[in-house]
């Protein structure tokens, strides 16, 4: 170990840790586990919402009642201790995590594909697939989902960032990816204990994670400028 | 006698495509415990017992102020709502809301919706919207296009097939209302209720839809049910002309008897309103009061409170319906209320 906590060098551009591994390297083999988690997690609870939303916009009654009353009880609760709760009986893995976070956050996804269905239903264009004789099925395919997709691809990009902070900040309480896999937040966790002397250790994760979820978040706002009804024209040529 | 009422009542004698009878239909407020307690029952009495009945191949106008039931009894035809009392029958058979219809029955009827521009997903082409009309689209709605057809159509109510590639923002209100048509022909319906078909349109392609209708039905001997308020479009394609008056229809015969010898004074006042072109005639007469509220009917003949001929009796009973030749109406005084009515 003769690379121990070394400061940024051209050699190592971030440095090394306690272990005197390159952070750059671990930083990037990161990236890999933090997306590709994240971007599971909100498809995840992106199919879980859009069906609950659908059904229960679409059903009424007392289906939509009781699956609202759900869907209000998992928004009562943080979502993050929600989620520290379930991975905490699961107990600590990534698995765990990512089950944990698609469980807690499914539920503004519901919230928002059933009041897009409730006001497409009364549109006049589903009214008419209708009386052609097209089935339920036939017209939530061709016609509800089409149409409801864009908010709810805005949602999940904005949805991701809350999702790869959710995750960093379970592995960095210890519940989520364990060492030595290289996971932002668990990188951020062992890089504490030597913040006075090596400040690189929990910076160079610290920012990844921040400038990664602003990046998120500026592309949800853009793809909500571009797919507002107004612009509607410009999407479908593109 | 004409040759469009001779028309007119042979084909009275077949099983009417679709019958109305004795319908009723109340919308009830959804209400808390306390509107219960202190006003009662406040249900509205949109349609209250209809019959008619629509042949292939006839026009049957609807006319009647904003508000009198028109496209509530247009939503009872397509099944969009079900009647609270009285039953829909197509070809002789009871049906029910589109639900408990089948694909075939719900295709026996086409409908040209009042807003047009509404009644086309945005995001698709005009292709794709007709092939979901056509028949045999199970397989083609996957995503493919029936292009024959298609072209066959739009070329059917005078369109370029070019318009089969735009969608429907990118088409004028005339164009859409043919694309509408098209959509209604698609799937060989035996009668097409038309809503308010030209009342968003310019008078130069409002008279270019009316010669279309006209000759689509010459062609494919489809029947219409034509809702209008403007009373001029409906004489001029209307075989019969039902007139409501707060979800009743009050007066219904063949179109030219009616307009010239209005037997209800409803019909007689709506034809008075009716600017006319020559400055030496007499301006409009407008009809003096307001439509009824429906969820507080008036006793007696709905018409009573406004009616120039009313009565004791109007205030106290239902007038039945009253033949005079192959009109029917409902009035007491018909047709010496209008002469009454005419001499002051």
């Amino acid at each position: 170990m003769i690379h121990q906590l070394e400061a940024p060098s051209l050699v190592h551009p971030l440095g090394t840790d306690q272990l005197g591994r390159d952070v750059l390297t671990r930083l990037l083999h990161g990236s890999r586990l933090s997306l590709g988690i994240a971007v599971i997690v909100t498809t995840v609870r992106l199919v879980i919402g859009t069906a609950v939303g659908l059904v229960a916009g679409y059903a009424g009654g007392w289906i939509d009642e009781a699956l609202m009353r759900l869907v209000d009880t998992l928004l009562a609760f943080p979502g993050i201790v929600l989620a520290l709760v379930i991975a905490g009986i699961l107990g600590p893995s990534l698995v765990n995590v990512m089950l944990a976070l698609a469980v807690v956050g499914w539920a503004s996804y519901a919230r928002l594909v059933r009041s897009s269905v409730l006001s497409l239903r009364e549109r006049e264009f589903v009214t008419a697939a209708r009386l052609l004789g097209r089935s339920r099925t036939h017209v939530t395919v061709r016609h509800l989902i089409p149409n409801i997709a864009a908010p709810v691809v805005v949602l999940a990009t904005l949805d991701i960032g809350g999702v790869i902070l959710g995750i960093s900040g379970l592995s960095f309480l210890g519940l989520g990816a364990q060492p030595p896999t290289p996971e932002w937040g668990t990188m951020l966790a062992s890089g504490r204990t030597y913040i006075r002397q090596a400040w690189w250790l929990v910076n160079a994760p610290g920012v990844c994670i921040m400038i990664t979820v602003l990046g998120f978040n500026i592309l949800g706002d853009c793809l909500r400028d571009r797919l507002s009804p107004a612009q509607s024209n410009q999407i479908e040529k593109l | 006698m004409t040759q469009r009422e001779r028309k007119s009542n042979e084909l009275q004698s077949r099983t009417p495509v679709i019958e109305l009878q004795n319908v009723s239909k109340t919308f009830s407020e959804e209400q808390s415990v306390f509107d219960r307690l202190w006003s009662g029952d406040s249900a509205a009495e949109a349609i209250c017992n209809v019959s008619m009945a629509v042949n292939s191949g006839e026009t049957v106008g609807l006319v009647g102020e904003s508000g009198c039931g028109k496209s509530t009894l247009a939503k009872l035809l397509t099944g969009q709502l079900t009647p609270n009392e009285g039953h829909v029958r197509l070809d002789g058979t009871r049906v029910g809301g589109i639900k408990d219809r089948s694909p075939s029955q719900c295709r026996q009827i086409g409908v040209v919706f009042q807003h047009v521009r509404e009644s086309f997903d945005p995001r698709w082409p005009v292709n794709r919207s007709l092939t979901e009309a056509l028949n045999d689209a199970e397989t083609v709605s996957e995503g493919g296009t029936n292009f024959n057809e298609v072209d066959g159509l739009l070329r059917s109510v005078e369109l370029s097939p070019e318009i089969a590639d735009r969608y429907p923002r990118e088409l004028s209100g005339g164009q859409l209302q043919r694309v509408a048509l098209a959509r209604a022909l698609a799937h060989d319906p035996d009668v097409i209720v038309l809503d308010e078909p030209v009342s968003g349109l310019d008078m130069a392609t409002q008279a270019t839809i009316l010669n279309l209708l006209a000759d689509v039905q010459r062609r494919f001997g489809v029947g219409y049910v034509f809702i209008s308020h403007d009373l001029d479009v409906v004489r001029y394609l209307a075989d019969r002309v039902a007139v409501m008056y707060a979800g009743e229809i009050v007066e219904e015969g063949p179109a030219r008897k009616l307009f010239e010898h209005p037997n209800h004074p409803y019909t007689d006042s709506l034809l008075r309103a009716i600017p006319s072109i020559d400055p030496g005639d007499a301006p409009p007469n407008s009809l003096q009061g307001d439509p009824p509220d429906l969820t507080d009917r008036p006793t007696g003949c709905p018409f009573h409170p406004r009616c120039p001929a009313a009565t004791a009796e109007c205030a106290e009973h239902q007038p039945n319906f009253e033949t005079i030749g192959n009109i029917r109406v409902q009035c007491f005084h018909a047709p010496h209320a209008i002469k009454g009515s005419s001499d002051n």
